[in-house]
């Protein structure tokens, strides 16, 4: 018996009573005297009624029966109030024979804490939306906390059976599930599934998590582990993911390389980073370019490197897009031209400047474009030609005819000073006539400078007075056997603009050209060019009295390659070329056209900038 | 007395034939800077021998010179000048039956030794 009572002192159970089949407190022992509900003297004798509720005490005295008439331990769990509150213990009522005398030992241990933690446990798997649960494998059972009944939405409380609560998942999940479990029993195999259920129509996605629990004599007695409904973290998971893949996907189809480079406060660039397209265009590769930015830097054209200097200073000092277009050798050293814009933002922390950026080669498009302007300079010739041509019979009359006026004086003067007496005055008159053509003829050749002008590409501040009076005495001169009028208006002060005076000679000379075209056949053909200026603009207007432009090809005239000229009269660019020109030099053109005559009216700003 | 009308639109060039002919007493020269200008000398007198030009403005050499044949004036002796090849126009000039060209630049002196030669020494 003592042996027994030792025994169970050892298993150091906090309280233990003897009562007799009435009730009666006969032995108390206990490690904490605070734990019984009055002082241990005071409740020696005292009978159970007195310290529990009447109904309380009712229920143990029927259990003391039934223990000494069974000789059955059974165990018990109670509440009573003690100097600490309620006190929550667990434990078993066992019988107890001494001789006749039978009684009954009562024995528990304050659960009170465990339970104060397995509730604040549950409520932070309630807060946290991880449920706990317990597999029991000797007895099948199963204990759950609220959150696992919430995630399995099973009343919580109910008493679980396995095939009932399987029968919500996915056959998929519950062969994986019971795998698991069949593993995590025999081979202590902790496990970490996700699985799928179905519960009133709403699909979830669980994470179930499950690990043995071995007893001292190193049996696996129990699993346990957690659930928790990851339906919503996967949901986001996957939105990430598909966002992640769409932004891949743009940014490697996206026309151009994406990249982010810095400026260091030290004035090292650096690349953040660099999409790996741009091994198509460099034949480095991205990581490469990233670990070392000079491949690019230090590969500029050096034609170009102060202007990509610039405008890097330029776009991170006044915080603007950063925008160069310009050559960049790539690995075999062949030119790529590259066509590059960054958005820059400062850094205000590090002093540091980042550009979110795209890159783009349009070396295919450069050789495009070296290729029209070929062939555009080749047009520009064959214009030449062709206006020279058209000219030449012009010009082989204009000058044939102060030509024959110099022979035929010089031939005179040759006669009369072979004469005895010295004519002076005819002389005079003769040397007079002479000089006279020989200045027709220096207008023209003079004016034919046009010619060698127009291939020139240089912008810069001229006097347009002059260079247009100059064009039209040639014109005039050309045309001076023509049975039309040609008249010319221009202001008497001089006036200078900034632009390309062998094109403005040419826009002006195919103007005139037209014009004239359009009035040969009339009888009382008339050709003016105006010239005039307001504060802003040159205005250059050429009018004539022909036919005008009919209606229906009004907004044809500046194609090119449209003409209304015979094959071989027209070459079909002169307008075009008129129009290309004037926007070069940023103004404008417009016609008016009538059955009384065409009037083009030019418009050029006369400063550089506009 | 034989009339020689000179058409050009190159006052200095007809100055210059006025000289040139100015030695030649049997000759009375008269010059027009137009062809309408020539046509109201050719209504008023009757001339034996016009040089003309080609390519003049408002009228040009070969329009005066159909006009002169629509008109029925006879001139004996018609040349023609042109600043530019004479062959663009041959085949119209052949049929107004003209007596002869010059192509510039020439020389006045060939002209007048035409005139003098085969112009004016004709009955």
């Amino acid at each position: 018996m003592i042996t027994k009572l030792n025994m169970i002192l050892n298993i150091a159970r906090d309280v233990l009573f003897e009562f007799d089949e009435q009730g009666t407190y006969l032995n108390i022992w206990t490690s904490n005297e605070s734990l019984l509900a009055k002082p241990k003297e005071e409740m020696l004798g005292m009978r159970i009624r007195d310290i529990l509720t009447k109904k309380e005490a009712e229920f143990y005295e029927a259990k003391f029966k039934e223990v000494i008439a069974t000789q059955n331990e059974i165990e018990v769990n109670y509440t009573v109030t003690t100097p600490n509150g309620p006190t929550h213990f667990t434990g078993s009522i066992i019988p107890l024979n001494f001789g006749n005398i039978k009684t009954v030992i009562l024995y528990a241990k304050d659960i009170t804490l465990e339970e104060k933690q397995k509730l604040t446990l549950a409520n932070i798997g309630n807060i946290a939306k991880i449920g706990a649960w317990e597999y029991d494998i000797k007895s099948g059972a199963h204990s759950w906390t609220e959150q696992t009944y919430l995630i399995h939405q099973i009343p919580v409380g109910k008493k679980i059976d396995e095939e009932s609560f399987l029968a919500i998942y996915d056959d998929k999940s519950r062969e994986l599930f019971k795998t698991a479990t069949k593993l995590c029993i025999t081979q202590r195999k902790a496990y970490d599934l996700e699985l799928t259920l179905k519960t009133s129509d709403i699909k979830k996605i669980v994470r179930v998590t499950g690990y043995p629990i071995v007893d001292d004599k190193n049996i696996t007695v129990k699993l346990a582990g957690t659930v928790q409904d990851i339906t919503e973290h996967k949901k986001l998971t996957k939105d990430f993911e598909d966002q992640k893949y769409r932004l891949n996907q743009i940014i490697e189809h996206v026309p151009g390389v994406i990249f982010q480079s810095r400026l260091l406060q030290s004035g090292e660039i650096t690349i953040s980073y660099m999409h790996k397209t741009i091994q198509k265009i460099f034949g480095f590769t991205a990581d490469s370019i990233m670990q070392e930015p000079s491949l690019i830097t230090s590969n500029i054209h050096p034609e170009d490197l102060s202007d990509y200097s610039e405008k890097v200073s330029k776009s991170a000092i006044s915080d603007t897009t950063f925008d160069w277009t310009g050559r960049i050798f790539d690995k075999d050293r062949n030119i790529k031209w590259i066509h590059t814009q960054g958005t820059p933002k400062l850094n205000s922390k590090t002093g540091e400047v980042i550009w979110d950026g795209i890159l783009f080669d349009i070396t295919e498009k450069k050789k495009l474009e070296f290729s029209l302007e070929l062939k555009q300079k080749s047009l520009n010739h064959q214009l030449k030609l062709a206006s020279l041509g058209k000219l030449s019979s012009g010009i082989a009359h204009e000058i044939n005819n102060p030509l024959a006026i110099v022979n035929n004086v010089l031939n005179r003067i040759t006669k009369l000073s072979k004469k005895q007496e010295n004519p002076v005055s005819e002389i005079e008159t003769l040397i007079e006539l002479a000089l006279d053509a020989t200045k027709r003829i220096e207008t023209i050749t003079k004016g034919l400078g046009i010619f060698s002008r127009a291939d020139e590409s240089t912008y810069e501040l001229f006097n347009v007075t002059w260079a247009v009076g100059s064009t039209m005495r040639l014109l005039e001169e050309l045309y001076r056997s023509e049975s039309f009028l040609v008249e010319f208006e221009s202001p008497p002060t001089e006036h200078m603009i900034y632009g390309n005076r062998g094109r403005l000679d040419q826009a002006l000379m195919n103007l005139v050209s037209n014009a004239a075209d359009a009035i040969k056949v009339k009888e009382d053909g008339r050709l003016k060019v105006s010239l005039y200026f307001d504060d802003t603009y040159c205005n250059l207007k050429v009018s004539d009295n022909g036919a005008g432009i009919p209606d229906e090809i009004k907004d044809k005239i500046f194609d090119p390659f449209f003409t209304t000229k015979e094959v071989g009269n027209g070459t079909g660019i002169g307008l075009s070329l008129v129009n290309s020109i004037v926007l070069e030099h940023h103004g404008s053109i417009n016609v008016e056209s009538s059955q009384e005559g065409t009037t083009f009216h030019i418009r050029i700003p006369k400063k550089k900038g506009y | 007395m034989k009339r020689i009308l000179i058409v050009d639109d190159e006052p200095a060039l007809l100055k210059i034939f006025e000289l040139e002919f100015e030695d030649h007493e049997e000759l009375t020269v008269h010059t027009a800077q137009s062809g309408s200008k020539a046509l109201i000398l050719l209504e008023e007198y009757s001339f034996d021998v016009i040089i003309t030009d080609l390519t003049m403005p408002e009228m040009d050499g070969i329009q005066l010179l159909s006009l002169i044949r629509d008109k029925k004036i006879d001139i004996s002796c018609t040349i023609v000048l042109s600043g530019l090849p004479i062959n663009m126009h041959i085949d119209k000039l052949k049929e107004l039956g003209i007596s002869k060209y010059f192509e510039k630049p020439y020389s006045i002196d060939q002209i007048i030794n035409y005139v003098d030669t085969k112009c004016l020494e004709n009955p």
